[in-house]
């Protein structure tokens, strides 16, 4: 989105989906003013960001510190990932596989990813209230029904609001893959709004001065800016305006850090690349990767296609190698570098598939039964939680809704699941909703 | 009958009384003559013990909430539903301030209008107050239905292929942080502007967990002398990919309460390693990417609660490995990289594009 489209297309808009239009534009950024200091938010402080007149966040202990959120958009067949049915005749023609873990089977299509389910937790109780691809995506980023009142924010941004950034230069939470028609920030203060990255391979673009701009330039541009700026911002003393002026702050930080790198994955050797295989997703898991390892809290990596209304297992061939290559990748490098334990990788997607599979050889649609992935981050590995039946149609043990499975991962950072902040009208609202934390999930 | 509608009508002309008082927050709201009338009109209906309405139908309270007595509304199996003092956590006033187009919104839509502002005011400034009940039990009023007797938990056994294994003894950040004395606030904000970003370990356990907050290159050896005013809380700390090097673990090693190091690809070697043998409540050391090796791994053998170390990129070799692992029985130690063997062929990715929706 270009800042002139923005501009021209303010009057039409409200005020706040152009100052979140204007964050994501910037943080992937062009140009770049800033106002004094003393503005810069504490994210990094003791406390992060309280409320006016509401009771300070106090943090949990934190079993992991950052999390990477792989989101399978448009409805991922649970029964033929991880939720298999052997001897069913809803398992199809998919034949399940044994994995690392005692009693753990995978669908066909994951064998690489198989020999690491010792290090992981199947979820295979998951269910929706929500059966339509924008509705369900919505309802799985933000706990949230979505209406036309309000946007919700995701979890990403919960996360970065009340546990704060881990490093003061990079974003606290970015999408990769996607991120223009999510919840984002929602109704929270632009700065946490997360940073889109369309294309792993491209990294982050416009970071750079433009050319023919000079540092001396840059500066004075900047001082101007500040100049015109000053007086409104002290006369205009309001969130949004604070917003507006660290999503710029936040911005040229970030073009002056060495850890602008972490978004560079050409850094990294071919074999490591080869590894996590010439796919998007393979790409964005690294991407992942490299942004943890830099400090950044939320990422997200969005992989689509998974909408397979016919021909679902000629389509799961093609779909799922990437998958398999990618995540099996990304938990072998998490781990040898030791990061595996601080980080909680989550790959789930926004329902499952319809046990049945009917005459185009397709399964459609399926709220009511699916299943996640978690691993790291305290969880513990080789184990499942909850259960479906003989078919994969209900949940018939310890059910986890959508809220639960975002207070989980909240509650991973620490963050405390009961803590009510409020919407700019007024209205209280938690992360994860009514959800409570599965924390049946955790280790020792 | 008469009794019903002249209690409604006292109710009415007392909160009507009772406005002025909530709007300036003067004075003590009675539960008794300011808040029940309210809750009576527009609660009793539904969140009431058990009773028999004026149809003769029996009517059970929805939602297991109920208000006509104080036992049941202590009791209550949703959550603290006043909680004197503090409004933000008294779950009625959530349900009574939701607007009106929001399904948990009390009462429901079809149940009433929403209360009006002069009633929610009343009951946040009694709640702002303490919440006090007076004497009020409402005991006298008929009998309380019983509780019901299992209130069924939604969490049921768990059906995991393989239970947890629990941890042996409290966790050390309890045990580590008995008599610790916090650290005093003004300290902990001093560090606001140094490289480093320090914070309880979680739910204000005197404990810290100190980490480099992005400019790594920054933090030097010398920068952690910084740390010497809190070395004895420090329970996680976290340089990874910073500039320190060996001069700095002289200072580590006075960091008595430390239970989880991150040296990775940072300049500490042999040498630094050694001095880390004094920090013996060390649990977690990641040491991946520097220039250690079996020296090191000599000088861990005597710290016997290690259960993690990281060696992937450093000299260790497997002898040394092996050595430690008989020293320290349980260690996990990751010394490889186990990647998936690369994809024989380029995945046919947007080969097949099938309907949407």
């Amino acid at each position: 989105m270009s800042l002139r489209k923005l501009i021209r297309g303010a009057d039409a808009g409200t005020r706040r989906t152009f100052l979140s239009g204007m964050a994501q534009s910037m943080l992937g950024v062009g140009a770049a003013a800033t106002f004094g200091p003393g503005l810069v938010a504490n994210t990094l402080g003791q406390d992060p960001k309280t409320q006016a007149g509401q009771k300070p966040i106090v943090l949990g202990p934190a079993t992991a510190k950052h999390v990477i959120y792989l989101f399978m958009a448009g409805g991922m067949s649970h029964i033929d990932m991880f939720d298999p049915k052997p001897g069913a005749k809803t398992q199809g023609p998919n034949v399940p596989i044994a994995t690392s873990a005692d009693g753990i089977m995978l669908g066909q299509y994951l064998p690489k990813l198989a020999k690491h389910m010792h290090k992981a937790c199947v979820i295979n109780s998951m269910s929706s209230t929500q059966g339509a691809h924008a509705q369900a995506q919505y309802l799985m980023r933000t706990s949230y029904e979505l209406r036309g009142t309000i946007q919700h924010p995701s979890t990403g941004a919960w996360c970065h609001r009340m546990a704060g950034r881990h490093n003061k230069t990079l974003p606290g939470h970015v999408i990769v893959g996607g991120g223009a028609d999510t919840p984002g920030a929602g109704f929270f203060p632009a700065e946490y709004t997360p940073v889109p990255i369309g294309d792993p391979d491209d990294g982050l673009k416009n970071a750079s001065r433009p050319s023919g701009v000079s540092e001396g330039r840059f500066n004075k541009r900047l001082k101007m800016l500040k100049n015109l700026d000053t007086e409104f911002g002290e006369k205009h003393k309001q969130i949004s305006v604070n917003s507006y002026s660290q999503a710029y702050l936040d911005a040229v930080k970030l073009m002056r850090s060495a850890d602008l790198t972490a978004f560079d994955i050409d850094q990294e050797p071919a074999s490591v690349r080869a590894a996590y295989g010439s796919s998007k997703f393979g790409s964005g898991c690294l991407l992942a990767r490299r942004l943890v390892e830099h400090g950044v809290r939320y990422v997200e990596v969005m992989r689509g296609g998974w909408d397979t209304h016919s021909e679902n297992f000629d389509r799961l061939e093609t779909l799922t190698p990437s998958i398999d290559q990618g995540l099996s990748a990304l938990l072998a490098d998490l781990e040898a570098r030791g990061l595996l334990e601080d980080t909680m990788v989550v790959l789930t997607s926004e329902f499952g598939r319809t046990p049945d599979i009917d005459e185009d050889n397709g399964r459609n649609h399926y709220p009511k039964a699916f299943s996640a992935f978690m691993a790291g981050g305290g969880v513990q590995g080789g184990t499942r939680y909850g259960k479906t039946d003989k078919e994969g149609r209900e949940v018939i043990a310890d059910p986890m809704s959508i809220p639960d499975l975002n207070a989980t991962i909240a509650y991973a950072c620490g963050v405390p699941t009961d803590h009510v902040l409020t919407s700019p009208s007024g209205r209280p609202f938690k992360v994860g909703d009514k959800g409570m934390p599965v924390t049946e999930i955790f280790g020792a | 009958m008469l009794q019903r509608s002249l209690l409604l009508l006292i109710a009415l002309g007392l909160s009507t009384l009772a406005a002025p008082l909530a709007g300036q927050a003067k004075g003590k709201i009675l539960f008794e003559r300011h808040v029940l009338p309210i809750l009576e009109r527009n609660c009793f209906e539904c969140h009431r013990a058990t009773y028999t309405d004026k149809n003769g139908r029996r009517k059970r309270p929805k939602g297991r909430v109920m208000f006509d007595t104080l036992a049941n509304i202590k009791k209550s199996k949703r959550g603290k539903l006043f909680v004197g003092k503090k409004p933000e956590d008294s779950l009625v006033l959530d349900a009574i301030t939701l607007p009106p187009d929001d399904e948990d919104r009390m009462p429901p839509a079809k149940a009433g209008p929403p209360l009006s502002k002069r009633d929610v005011d009343l009951i946040t400034n009694w709640i702002k107050q303490g919440a006090d009940f007076g004497s009020w039990t409402g005991e006298a009023k008929g009998k309380t239905a019983k509780p019901r007797s299992k209130p069924s938990t939604s969490r049921g056994s768990s059906t995991k292929s393989k239970k947890p294994t629990a941890r042996k003894g409290p966790h050390p950040r309890v045990t580590l942080s008995k008599g610790l004395k916090p650290i005093p606030k003004a300290t902990l904000e001093s560090f606001a502007n140094s490289p480093f970003r320090v914070q309880s370990v979680g739910d204000r356990n005197p404990l810290l967990t100190v980490s480099c907050c992005g400019q790594t290159e920054d933090v030097t050896d010398s920068s952690i002398a910084q740390l010497a005013v809190i070395a004895d809380h420090i329970y996680e700390l976290d340089l990874a990919r910073s500039g320190v090097g060996d001069g700095c673990c002289m200072e580590l090693a006075k960091m008595k309460r430390l239970v989880k190091l991150d040296l990775r690809q940072t300049r500490v070697s042999n040498a630094g390693v050694k001095e880390l043998a004094a920090c013996k409540e060390l649990r977690t050391l990641n040491l991946f990417d520097t220039d250690t090796g079996d020296y090191a791994l000599n000088a861990l053998l005597s710290l016997k609660k290690l259960e993690r170390l990281y060696l992937y990129k450093t000299k260790a070799s497997e002898r040394g490995i092996k050595r430690l692992k008989e020293a320290i029985p349980g260690v996990r130690v990751v010394a490889s990289l186990d990647m998936p063997e690369p994809m024989a062929e380029t995945p046919r990715n947007n080969r097949r594009r099938g309907k949407k929706k």
